[in-house]
C-alpha cells in the first residue's frame, strides 16, 4: 500500500466515521471530556503542588539547611555552628545561593507585667529573614524587628494574649544559657504575628540573631542556615557544590530540603502519581468509548467486511481499515479536548480556584497556612502523554473487533445479518 | 491441440456444517469442472447446496473433504492471505444483496478492486469507467450506493466483478432481490459480457426464468449434482 493507497484507506476510514454521526460525536466528546478533566485536574493539582512547594519548602524549610551534624532531632543549645558570619560569606558568594537566613533557637521562661511561661525563641536576621520566607509580612500588630539588634521582640498573637502583652510593652525571658549561666533580658515588644503555624502563634518570640546570641551565650551562632537556591531544580547540584565550599568551617551538614523533611518529600512523590492516576481516568473512559463504538461499529458491518474479504482484501489490511478509523475517532476526540482542556487550564492559571468561602480563613497543612487561591500550573508532559493515550488506547480497543472481524471465514461474514 | 484445462475443478467436495445441534450436510460429494468461457447455471431447489459450492469454489469457505483447485492451483495447499490474493486476482463475485460499500461512490466500489492490486490510478480510471460503460451506467458514476436502485447497485456490483478481467465470475442469486424484469436484464448483461469479453460465469440461482440465458445447467439435489446438460 503506498502513500496514495494508505490516503484512500484513510478516507475511506473517515467517510465510515460519519456514517454514525451522533454515535461517534457522542464516543468523541466522551473521550474530549476524559481529557479536558484530565487537563484540568492535573493543572489544578499541580498548581496545587507549586503552591505547596512555595509554603511548605521555600517558606518552611528552604531548599537546604546547614546545620550542625547533630543538630536535627536533637535541637541542643549547644550544637551550634560556631562561625555565623563565615559560613554566610560563603554562601554568599555562592551563585547557586539566592538567599540564607541564618536562625538560633532555644525554650526560655517568658514573662509579661503578672504571668509567664515557657516559649520557644527563634533568633533572626531580619535583613535576611525576609527572602527565605514570609514572616515580616505575617505581622498582624505593630512592626517586624529592626535590622540592627535593639533589644526588640516580635510574639506570637497567642503568646501575647496569655501573657497580656502590649506593644510596646516589656517581655522578660529567663533561660540557662549555652555555658551553663543564666541568660536572662528584657525586650520591647514591637509587634504580634499570625504565622498559621499554631506552635509559633502561641509561644513563640522572635528576637535578632544578636540578641538571641547575647541571651543563649552564643555569639555569632546560629543553629541553623536555611538557604533558597536560585535555581529549584538545580537543588542536588548546588548542595554538592555547598559541601565542599564549606567543608573546613567547623562540623556541619549541608542537607537538601528532602532529607531534612522526609515526610514532605513523600508528599511531593505524589505529584507524578496524580498525574497518572488521571491518566488512568482518561484511559478508561476512552477505551469504555472507543471499544463500545468500534464494536457496534465492526458488528453491524460483519457482511460489508466480510464482502471486502470477498473480494480480496487481506485480513491486516482490514485490521488497519478499522484501527485507522478509531484513531480518526482519537483525532477528533483528542482536539476537542485539547481546546476544552486549554479553556479550563486558562481559567485555573488566570483566575484559580477560591477556597477562601469554604474554609474560615484558608487551608492549613501541618501547621502552615496556604494561600486560599490555588492556582493551575501547566505542564507539557502530563498533556502530551494524555493526548499520546487516548490514541494508544483508541488503538488497542479497536484491535480486538478489527480482529474478530478479520478472523472470520468472508462466508460467515456475509452470512450474518 | 490439447484440451483447455478447467479454470476450476472441484473432486469429492463435502461440506458439513452444524445448525445448533443438527449436523447438516450441505454438499455430499461434488465432483464439478468450470470451463473457461462457460456461462452456467447452478439449479436448485433451496436448501440443496448451491451457494455452499459456489461459496467453496470461491476460496470463501473450506470442504469437509475433496479438493478445489482453481487454474490449476489447490485450494487446500494456500494460507488465508495466499487465498485472499488468488480471489483478489483472479475471482470475481456477485452477491445476492449487492454488498457494495456504503460510504463509496459507484465509481470507487468499482475502482477499489484495482486499488488493492495496486493498479496505477490512470489505469484504474480507464478500467472502472469502461467496466461501468459496459454494465451501462455511464453518468452515474459518482452516485453512492443509497441513491442508486436495487438493479442498478446489482449492476455496480457486477462492474466491479469484471473490472480486474477475472477467469471466472461467481455469481450467487444475483437476481433474487430484483423484479424479473430487471433480474432478466441483469442476465442478458451478464450473458452479453460473457460473449464480449470472454469472461467465465457461474451463477447459482432458483429461478426457472434464468436458466433460459445458460448454456451449461447444473442441478444441484440433496448436496449432489443430479444432473449437467449443456446447450
Amino acid at each position: 500500500m503506498g502513500l496514495a493507497g494508505a490516503g484512500f484507506y484513510a478516507s475511506v476510514a473517515w467517510r465510515n466515521l460519519g456514517r454514525h454521526r451522533r454515535r461517534s460525536a457522542i464516543a468523541a466528546v466522551a473521550m474530549a471530556v476524559g481529557v479536558a478533566l484530565c487537563m484540568a485536574m492535573t493543572a489544578f493539582s499541580d498548581g496545587m503542588f507549586v503552591e505547596m512547594f512555595r509554603v511548605l519548602v521555600e517558606q518552611r524549610l528552604g531548599h537546604a539547611q546547614v546545620t550542625h551534624p547533630d543538630y536535627p532531632g536533637r535541637e541542643h543549645l549547644d550544637d551550634a555552628l560556631r562561625d555565623r558570619a563565615a559560613l554566610l560569606a560563603v554562601l554568599d558568594a555562592d551563585p547557586g545561593v539566592r538567599a540564607a537566613s541564618p536562625e538560633l533557637a532555644g525554650y526560655v521562661l517568658a514573662g509579661g507585667a503578672e504571668k509567664s511561661t515557657g516559649a520557644r525563641v527563634l533568633g533572626v536576621d531580619p535583613a535576611r529573614v525576609r527572602a527565605v520566607g514570609r514572616l515580616p509580612d505575617q505581622v498582624v500588630a505593630g512592626r517586624f524587628l529592626d535590622e540592627a539588634p535593639a533589644r526588640e521582640a516580635v510574639v506570637g498573637e497567642g503568646l501575647a494574649r496569655d501573657l497580656g502583652l502590649e506593644l510596646g510593652g516589656e517581655l522578660v525571658l529567663v533561660t540557662q544559657a549555652a555555658d551553663g549561666s543564666l541568660g536572662n533580658d528584657l525586650y520591647t515588644v514591637v509587634g504580634t504575628v499570625r504565622t498559621g503555624d499554631v506552635r509559633v502563634d502561641r509561644s513563640g518570640v522572635y528576637l535578632h540573631i544578636d540578641d538571641a546570641g547575647e541571651l543563649f551565650a552564643l555569639p555569632d551562632a546560629a543553629h541553623r542556615i536555611t538557604v533558597v537556591t536560585a535555581d529549584p531544580d538545580a537543588i542536588e547540584a548546588t548542595v554538592e557544590r555547598l559541601r565542599r565550599e564549606l567543608a573546613g568551617l567547623g562540623p556541619l551538614q549541608v542537607a537538601p530540603w528532602w532529607e531534612v523533611s522526609p515526610e514532605t518529600a513523600s508528599l511531593f512523590a505524589m505529584r507524578d502519581a496524580t498525574a497518572w492516576v488521571m491518566l488512568l481516568i482518561v484511559f478508561s473512559v476512552a477505551a469504555f468509548g472507543v471499544v463500545n463504538t468500534m464494536m457496534m461499529s465492526v458488528f453491524e458491518r460483519t457482511r460489508e467486511l466480510g464482502v471486502l474479504r470477498a473480494i480480496g482484501l487481506r485480513r491486516g489490511r482490514l485490521v488497519a481499515l478499522i484501527v485507522v478509523e478509531s484513531l480518526f475517532l482519537a483525532g477528533i476526540a483528542a482536539a476537542i479536548g485539547l481546546v476544552l482542556g486549554g479553556l479550563a487550564d486558562g481559567y485555573l492559571v488566570t483566575w484559580g480556584v477560591d477556597y477562601s468561602s469554604a474554609g474560615a480563613e484558608g487551608l492549613s497543612f501541618e501547621g502552615v497556612m496556604l494561600d486560599p487561591i490555588w492556582k493551575g500550573e501547566v505542564r507539557a508532559w502530563p498533556i502530551l502523554l494524555t493526548v499520546a493515550s487516548v490514541f494508544l488506547v483508541s488503538a488497542l480497543a479497536s484491535l480486538w473487533p478489527a480482529w474478530r472481524a478479520a478472523r472470520l471465514q468472508p462466508v460467515t461474514a456475509i452470512r450474518e445479518d | 491441440m490439447a484440451p483447455v484445462p478447467p479454470i476450476v475443478q472441484a473432486t469429492g467436495l463435502r461440506r458439513d456444517y452444524r445448525q445448533g445441534a443438527v449436523l447438516v450436510r450441505a454438499l455430499r460429494g461434488v465432483d464439478l469442472a468450470v470451463e473457461p468461457g462457460e456461462f452456467t447455471a447452478l439449479m436448485g431447489p433451496s436448501g440443496s447446496g448451491k451457494t455452499t459450492l459456489l461459496n467453496l469454489l470461491g476460496a470463501l469457505d473450506e470442504p469437509t473433504a475433496g479438493e478445489v483447485s482453481i487454474e490449476g492451483r489447490r485450494l487446500s495447499a494456500l494460507g488465508d492471505r495466499q487465498r485472499a490474493d488468488l480471489r483478489l486476482e483472479r475471482l470475481g463475485f456477485v452477491f445476492q444483496s449487492y454488498n457494495l460499500l456504503p460510504v463509496l461512490s459507484a465509481f470507487e466500489n468499482v475502482e477499489f478492486v484495482l486499488r488493492l492490486r495496486g493498479v496505477d490510478a490512470g489505469e484504474r480510471r480507464r478500467r472502472a469507467m469502461a467496466a461501468l460503460a459496459a454494465v451501462g451506467l455511464e453518468g452515474l458514476e459518482h452516485r453512492r450506493p443509497d441513491e442508486l436502485s436495487g438493479g442498478q447497485q446489482q449492476r455496480v456490483a457486477v462492474a466491479r466483478a469484471i473490472v480486474g478481467d477475472p477467469v471466472l465470475v461467481l455469481a450467487d442469486e444475483p437476481t433474487a432481490n430484483l423484479d424479473s424484469e430487471t433480474g432478466h436484464a441483469l442476465i442478458a448483461l451478464m450473458r452479453r459480457i460473457n460473449e464480449e469479453r470472454g469472461t467465465t460465469f457461474l451463477f447459482a440461482t432458483h429461478d426457472p426464468k434464468v436458466m433460459d440465458a445458460a448454456r451449461r445447467v447444473v442441478r444441484l439435489v440433496d448436496g449432489r449434482v443430479e444432473a449437467d446438460e449443456r446447450r
